[in-house]
């Protein structure tokens, strides 16, 4: 009984079926459509054309494969990116980074301003008691 | 005239009384079998090895008939078992008697992708009566370290272990 038991559990030590999650040492192990990636199969997320053969259509867009991201909900379709021109977006993210630019410098002005006050209370309320005890020893004496 | 005549007859007779040399003849060797084994590779992080693929093998041996002591081999790999493949291996053969030899090879999977290495061996060869058919069996070690197959930057190692029948041609 125990050589069919370690015969069994040397079988099942193979390289999985080649699904996603199996264990692999070669990119083959991995079933198409998925590749090796630090010993366990995943889904192939390339678009080199060369590994059509591995599940990549020439062509072939990322928009409509199955997302791995855990925090996705299950059955949603993937979100596709904005269908317009590069040129526009680069545009937009230019403009925040001016705004985001433009608060920052403000931002100094504003600590510049606060600090100024501060030491502003401090020194006038010192002068205040100094003069208070002026007062009072003039008064005593 | 004359001597020319001498010449010619010297040379017939030269030809007619020399025998016939022993030239170099190729002794070849050929067989067919089924290996396995274990395999081990820095991805793996739980266990040492994993069962490595099952391959028939079909190793062919080519000797000069003056210098039996050493050869060329030439092995057909045909991977079946989980994952299919096909591969062939070149490998220098050094006989240590009758039973025994060793070699170094430099094995390569050509498809679905590649994979080559270099390997080491022993051949145990056990004949079966006069008749040249033998039964062999082959413990080799693999480093796999170059080709597409490899995912990343990782060294493949096999321990592996064939055995079938041998015949001398």
């Amino acid at each position: 009984m125990a050589p069919i038991l370690a015969l069994g559990a040397f079988a099942a030590g193979a390289a999985g079926c080649g699904s996603y999650g199996d264990p692999c040492l070669r990119n083959t192990d991995c079933d198409s459509g998925f590749v090796c990636v630090e010993g366990a199969c995943i889904i192939d997320l390339g678009d080199n054309p060369s590994d059509a053969a591995f599940g990549d259509a020439a062509g072939a867009s990322d928009a409509n494969r199955p997302s791995t991201d855990a925090s996705d909900e299950e059955g949603t379709a993937p979100t596709v990116d904005s269908a317009g021109p590069d040129a526009t977006r680069d545009a937009v993210i230019d403009a925040d980074a001016a705004d985001v630019r433009a608060s920052t410098d403000s931002g100094g002005g504003i600590g510049d301003g606060v600090s100024g006050d501060v030491g502003g209370d401090v020194d006038s309320g010192i002068v205040r008691d100094a003069e208070d005890t002026t007062d009072g020893l003039d008064a005593t004496g | 005239m004359t001597r020319w005549t001498v010449s010619l007859a010297t040379l017939l007779v030269m030809f007619s009384l020399a025998r016939f040399a022993a030239a170099q003849r190729l002794v070849t060797g050929g067989g067919i079998g089924i290996g396995g084994g274990l395999q081990r590779s820095d991805l793996i992080q739980d266990g040492l090895f994993q069962r490595a693929r099952t391959r028939i093998v079909a190793p062919f041996d080519f000797r000069n008939d003056e210098d039996m002591s050493q050869g060329i081999g030439v092995v057909a790999i045909f991977e079946v078992e989980p994952k299919v493949g096909f591969g062939v291996e070149a490998r220098y053969v050094r006989w240590l008697g009758k039973v025994v030899s060793g070699f170094v090879g430099i094995p390569a999977i050509l498809a679905p992708k590649t994979l080559v290495g270099i390997d080491v061996g022993v051949d145990f060869t056990f004949p079966l009566g006069k008749s040249g058919v033998a039964i062999f069996v082959e413990p080799s070690l693999a480093a796999m370290p170059l080709g597409t197959d490899i995912p990343g930057d990782h060294l493949l190692l096999w321990g592996l272990l064939a055995a079938g029948i041998h015949a001398q041609f």
